[in-house]
């Protein structure tokens, strides 16, 4: 495009081969350096994430190892000879299957009954006027500073006083509610205008009714975070079904897999791939929600 | 008049109805338990945990003047620099890296965050085998034969790398979205100002993350501070006592001692850390945090 | 200082769509340039590219003697200020003002003394120590204008700055932008979609519509010589009328003639070109408001003559003060005079006014542009 005469203007007289030398050296130095910072930013963000999915993808890689490939001195990260024997002796070696079956029932659980109470407690202190209501949000949020493993020997003797231990009913109560849940749902609600309540009424509807009918479906983004969030956190709890649950009938993934553990090499493979097993629904459950869960958890909650 | 009076007093019941559920399980789960360990810490129990013989501020004294107690209080402290330190750098790292849009991010992001999704037992078993002094990967990698874990040198820094590593993807969640918050234009004005990218990151990025980065301190410390399934699994307080934190503490104490008055008193004092530390951080926030 | 140059610059996106197309200009150092024009044509990305924030599609960027375009933004050596302040929240504002000095290491005394002078100059001083959050928007936009002109830049880049602002504020501000300019001797590149704005402080005025410049020039001339009919439209307030006419010669003279009752006889240029080119065919007339006149003035300017009279209907009268703007109708169209408020024209009354011919204006009817251009340029291409 451009021709001598464009170039005189500036001081320097430029030929218009020379520009278009000048632009053609200037324009493929500019796309290298941009090529380069974008090959460098990947190659960083490869290496970073090399090292923090290595516990992962060693245990995979581990799980389809025969056992006999592990024990060497070479390096071994790969396995030569795949194989699903680990797998299989896995389950058969522990009711793995009873196991899973247990999380995803409990977590199952605590899941649809927090995002119960909480959507409950949640409306009661955003749209209703009582009295207290002020002084009772504030101790709901101030149990978010108790640690739960500071009442947890307390609970333990409750639990056991009524007869509860090793019972379903046992692993869920305790965690039907939380204060994270109402603060979140809260923190939506008040987006909303009152008068959106207030014309419900009008209209004749019930406050359960306009829970479920209208603020649920609009709170979908944060229900979507609640769920996973509460789900995975459910799916992984160790300390309390480690104290109350006694019978394979009864026990959740995390404490039935560490009756895998144990030290010599048929078991490692075993165990890792029991590992593997129980890690899938918790890491695909959050594959799957993670774009809920940034977009419901991030979007109001932790701006301020 | 009276119609809307009653109307009125039904709404106002209504209201306590909605909060009952909720209200029920704080109470019989966190209210009651959380003052039963008071009264407990008082007490003497039998190996059913029930309170026999009062004796005041005795589990107290016997903790604060216990060598196992202070041990545990410092290991718990080393423990939780290390976890906040190592698990808030892995996610501003990661939330760094992938403040740019380049091909792949997707999957980057995910794997970042990915950590969150194991659990503290998964993930302690995971490391028990990396960090076999045989056959472990980390071993062979090093080109070293240490017994890592039941070495007391490096037992409590291999739990708080793990811990760190657990904790670090909703980390990088968080700092995600503290860089997202962050006005694209003034990173536009500091480059016609003049600014490499060096600067960039030192005088806006960090400054910007300034908010969330307090609110991401706090929960890591409590978070921290509550760690237990990676000692259970990984090294059971040992060897000695080198890896003995405090909740590790709290359930030997109970579950394995039966000495639930001294375990509760112990909760006690775990709460009250808990909230110090709450509340001396949000002092510090509304002094401290810029904007 | 330097000169800037845009030399055929383009910029698609999606590989289609041109944002900017062919931009070429010249701005000498010191003037006061004004991109403007509608929302989406093309204004912000030009200037965009000249900070180096946008990458230059094709084209050739010159900033005194040295080609640009692959320069990253921090060695360009200009200075911005953003449509929404982008204050640095976590800064002072004695460290907003401060920053670019000291990413360039310049010594403390020497900044300290740097910040006080420009602070004083924009009457920020007692804001110091203040954060962004703690500032009014008038102040944000001092800050912002303080931090641009703490270097001495090649040029300011400014992207419409006081759009944020209201009425009163921006008004305010336009004057003291218009003393900086003289007070720095600096080179502004502005953009605004607020054509008041574009008039009141420009030295030059690049008007621009879907990517393309329509015309550049001084506001006078752009004014009084729009090259389009769209410049036209869009320089002036209110905006130019227009009506479609046709040409026709009775006794020597032309005339443009909308309905049965309705011709205006053409006088000055427009009546040779007219003659020549156009005679029996359509084209656009197009007359400013200020330039219609009621009885009282128009014998003043002694063109109280049947041949430029208009009659209509006025239908809304708009009191300014001293001036009065009627929004009239008749059949051919409905259109807008600017007269003094005394005069004893009201609403839902016929009204009569005398037009201006020779501050006329037509259009070629397909091509929409100013039959003058058209005819300078049949000209100069016979010429060649």
């Amino acid at each position: 495009m451009s021709t001598a005469e464009n170039a005189i203007s500036q001081g320097k007289i430029y030929s218009s081969e020379e520009l278009e030398e000048l632009h053609r050296s200037m324009n493929a130095r500019a796309k290298r350096k941009k090529q380069v910072r974008t090959v460098c930013l990947m190659a960083v963000n490869l290496v970073v994430c090399l090292f923090i999915l290595f516990p992962l993808l060693y245990t995979v890689s581990v799980a389809f190892m025969p056992s006999g490939e592990l024990y060497t001195m070479e390096m071994n990260l790969i396995p030569s000879h795949p194989t699903l024997e680990n797998f299989k002796q896995a389950i058969e070696k522990i009711p793995l299957m009873r196991f899973v079956l247990n999380s995803f029932l409990i977590a199952g659980c605590i899941t649809i009954g927090q995002i119960i109470t909480c959507s409950f407690a949640a409306f009661a202190f955003s749209f209703l006027n009582f009295k207290g209501k002020n002084v009772l949000f504030m101790i709901v949020m101030a149990t978010m500073m108790v640690p739960g493993e500071a009442t947890i020997i307390s609970n333990y003797l409750t639990v056991s006083s009524w007869k509860l231990l090793d019972t379903y009913i046992v692993l869920i109560l305790p965690y039907l509610t939380s204060a994270m849940g109402i603060f979140l749902f809260r923190q939506f609600y008040m987006t909303f205008p009152i008068s959106l309540y207030e014309s419900a009424k009008l209209d004749g509807c019930g406050n359960l009714r306009f829970i479920i009918k209208i603020l649920l479906p609009l709170t979908k983004s944060a229900i979507g975070a609640m769920a996973v969030y509460t789900f995975i956190n459910a799916w992984n709890m160790y300390m309390w079904p480690l104290l109350v649950t006694g019978s394979d009938d009864k026990r959740t993934v995390q404490i039935g897999i560490s009756m895998l553990n144990s030290v010599d090499a048929q078991s490692i493979t075993q165990m890792l791939a029991g590992v593997v097993l129980i890690i899938l629904p918790s890491i695909s459950i959050f594959i799957v929600g993670q774009k809920q869960l940034i977009k419901g958890m991030f979007s109001g909650a932790v701006k301020g | 008049m009276t119609v809307k009076q009653k109307k009125n007093k039904d709404r106002k019941v209504n209201a306590y109805l909605y909060l009952i559920p909720c209200l029920a399980v704080f109470g019989v789960f966190l209210f009651y338990p959380f003052f039963k360990t008071i009264y407990l810490s008082l007490y003497k129990t039998n190996k059913l945990g029930q309170a026999k013989l009062f004796v005041g501020l005795d589990n107290y004294i016997s903790l604060f003047t216990s060598e196992s107690f202070y041990n545990s209080m410092w290991v718990t402290l080393v423990f939780v620099v290390i976890v906040v330190v190592g698990s808030m750098a892995l996610g501003l790292l990661g939330a760094v890296l992938c403040s740019k849009a380049f091909p792949g991010i997707r999957v980057f992001s995910t794997s970042y965050a990915l950590p969150m999704a194991v659990a503290s037992s998964s993930g302690a078993m995971i490391f028990k085998i990396i960090l076999n002094p045989t056959i472990g990967i980390v071993n062979k990698l090093l080109n070293v034969s240490i017994n890592w874990v039941a070495d007391p040198k490096y037992a409590l820094v291999c739990v708080a790398v793990l811990t760190a590593w657990l904790n670090s993807g909703i980390n990088f969640l968080y700092f995600s979205a503290g860089l997202g918050n962050i006005d694209e234009t003034i990173y536009e004005r500091a480059s016609v100002d003049g600014a490499n990218g060096v600067q960039k990151f030192f005088r806006l990025t960090l400054p910007g993350l300034s908010p969330i980065m307090f609110y991401t301190l706090v929960v890591n410390i409590i978070q921290a501070f509550q760690s237990f399934g990676q000692v259970k699994i990984l090294t059971q307080g040992g060897p000695g006592e080198s890896t003995n934190l405090i909740v590790y503490s709290i359930y030997r104490d109970a579950f394995f001692n039966y000495r639930f008055g001294n375990a509760a008193a112990q909760s006690v004092v775990l709460f009250l850390i808990v909230m110090a530390l709450t509340l001396v951080m949000f002092r510090l926030e509304k002094k401290g945090v810029k904007y | 200082m330097s000169d800037l140059a845009l030399k055929h610059v383009c910029k698609t996106f999606d590989h289609e769509h041109y944002a900017v197309k062919d931009f070429t200009l010249d701005i000498p150092d010191q003037e006061f340039v004004i991109f403007v024009g509608p929302s989406g044509c093309g204004k912000s990305t030009t200037l965009r590219m000249i900070a180096g924030l946008e990458e230059i599609g094709s084209g050739e960027l010159w900033i005194g003697d040295e080609l640009c375009n692959y320069v990253e933004p921090k060695d360009r050596d200009l200075s911005m200020v953003f449509q929404n302040y982008a204050l640095y929240p976590n800064m002072t504002v004695y460290e907003n003002l401060a920053f670019s000095l000291k990413v360039r290491k310049v010594s403390k005394e020497e900044i300290d003394r740097k910040v006080h002078e420009t602070a004083k100059l924009l009457d920020i001083e007692h804001l110091l120590d203040r954060r962004p959050k703690a500032l009014s928007g008038g102040q944000k936009q001092r800050v912002a204008i303080g931090s641009a002109i703490m270097r001495k830049p090649k040029a300011f880049l400014m992207d419409e700055p006081l759009s944020n602002l209201d009425a009163k504020l921006r008004a305010q501000m336009r004057v003291e932008l218009s003393r900086l300019h003289k007070e720095l001797k600096t080179t502004m590149i502005y953009v605004t979609h607020d054509q008041t704005e574009a008039m009141t402080l420009g030295t030059r005025i690049v008007v621009m519509k879907e990517g393309l410049i329509q015309q550049a020039d001084t506001p006078e001339r752009i004014y009084s010589y729009p090259v389009n009919r769209f410049v036209a439209g869009f320089i002036g307030s209110p905006a130019m009328n227009f009506f479609a006419g046709m040409v026709s010669e009775e006794n020597g003279s032309i005339y443009i003639d909308f309905d049965q009752h309705f011709h205006l006889r053409v006088t000055g240029e427009n009546e040779k070109v007219l003659k020549e080119n156009y005679r029996g065919k359509m084209v656009t007339f197009g007359i400013r408001p200020e330039d219609l006149y009621e009885e009282k003035a128009a014998k003043e300017r002694k063109i109280c003559k049947e041949e430029y009279k208009m009659e209509a209907l006025v239908e809304v009268r708009e009191m300014l003060g001293a001036e009065a703007i009627l929004h009239l109708k008749r059949a051919s169209g409905s259109f807008a005079a600017r007269i003094s408020s005394e005069a004893p024209l009201k609403a839902k009354e016929m009204a009569i006014l005398y037009a201006d011919m020779e501050k006329a204006h037509f259009f070629d009817c397909f091509t929409e542009e100013n039959i003058l251009c058209k005819q300078n340029q049949e000209q100069k291409r016979n010429e060649e």
